[in-house]
């Protein structure tokens, strides 16, 4: 079962972006998302910019759940490692990273799917080098004082103003 | 939850559960049409012909910076019907915590608390402790005449006299915002009690 907290630290975040941007720099790649299986988005390259990432990460998190569904109802009891989708002028693979983490890649049809494959292995190996092979579970301690009584009143405070 | 000290994010995950027909839907679609949309993601549903839920509905709410932290709010339905169960497992997956829609109709109290055994037992298996686990409960379509008197709803469940719960009708709007400021102040508390 995939645990459901983490932290990272901003060195984390950027180490991760850094494994993500050459994906980002192939002609042709629209989207690089990294997820976790219960929708949460961790980073991303936006090609074009504009896109919704929140609503596509959720998507994208159920899609792998419904596929994996799908598989254990036709008898299968392992992982999904890979959903391949071919659209009119989009490809979009999914693969499973580890126990709990999807990566996402958005490509045009003229990117050879040969390369999508192999970009996903690569980043994926190097992915898991930073932040483990099973869970993420509280990579980087938070620091505690971020969340005391002031951030309560302060929090229920803004609550009441926008409802 | 997930904290990005790289954006200073905290991200948190709530799920509306409950039985069929609830109105878990028509809380969410409340929530949207109420609330400006610099604060909202558009609303996904994934839906069937006769609307009801398939997979998911999707809403994430945001709000300005807390301290040093912006919180950002996921908020999931999961699709009542009975047939649906592993989907509403797998939709439980890294959840911080639950709206629990109750259906006030007389003739709902078996699905009602098949409902809520059921998502207890989600939640065991996922190693929550469900005594400490945020859980609100919303007694919801309260403007139906002849629906249940409260303290009835309660018995149905076995609640204990400390057990908030908050009466709703999502199609009308009452009750839904308290409802969810109470499950955001709750889920913020627990991630206050973690870390
Ligand atoms: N009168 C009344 N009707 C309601 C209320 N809330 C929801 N409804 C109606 O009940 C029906 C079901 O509402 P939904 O929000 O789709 O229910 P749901 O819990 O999402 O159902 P599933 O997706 O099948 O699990 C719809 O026709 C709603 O308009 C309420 O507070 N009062
Ligand atoms: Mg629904």
């Amino acid at each position: 079962m995939f645990g459901s907290q983490f932290v990272l630290s901003a060195a984390q975040i950027n180490t991760l972006a850094a494994d993500l941007a050459p994906l980002g720099q192939q002609p042709g790649v629209r989207l690089a998302l990294l997820l976790d299986l219960s929708g949460q988005e961790i980073v991303y390259i936006d090609s074009y910019g504009g896109l919704l990432i929140p609503s596509i990460a959720a998507l994208a998190a159920g899609d792998m759940m419904a596929t994996q569904e799908v598989g254990r109802l036709l008898g299968g009891s392992r992982n999904c490692n890979l959903i391949i989708q071919e659209h009119e002028e989009l490809m979009i693979l999914i693969a499973r990273l580890g126990d709990g983490l999807l990566l996402m890649l958005a490509t045009e049809r003229s990117v050879p799917l040969g390369w999508a494959r192999l970009a996903l292995k690569r980043t994926s190996t190097r992915i898991l080098e930073v932040v483990g092979n099973t869970t993420l579970s509280l990579a980087a301690p938070a620091p505690a004082m971020a969340m005391d009584a002031e951030f309560e009143t302060d929090f229920a405070a803004q609550l009441n103003s926008i409802w | 939850m997930f904290i990005n000290w790289g954006l200073g994010e905290l991200n948190l995950k709530i799920v509306y559960y409950g039985p069929a027909l609830s109105g878990k839907t028509a809380n969410l679609q409340y929530i949207y049409a109420n609330t400006p949309a610099n604060l909202r993601s558009e609303m996904v549903s994934l839906k069937t012909q006769q609307d009801r839920t398939l997979l998911f509905d999707f809403l994430q709410l945001e709000m300005g910076k807390v301290k040093d932290l912006k919180p950002k709010f996921k908020l999931y339905t999961v699709p009542g019907q009975v047939y649906y169960a592993a989907s509403r497992r797998l939709i439980l997956q890294g959840v911080d915590g639950v709206v629990f829609v109750a259906d006030s109709q007389a003739g709902r109290k078996v699905d009602n608390v098949e409902s809520w055994f059921t998502m207890e037992q989600h939640l065991i298996e996922m190693r929550y402790d469900i005594t400490t686990f945020p859980i609100i409960v919303q007694f919801n379509k309260r403007d139906i005449p002849h629906s249940l008197p409260i303290a009835q709803m309660r018995q149905q469940f076995g609640f204990e006299e400390s057990r908030r719960c908050f009466e709703a009708s999502a199609l009308r709007g009452d009750g839904v915002f308290e409802t969810l400021k109470t499950a955001m102040t709750q889920v913020v508390a627990q991630v206050q009690q973690k870390i």
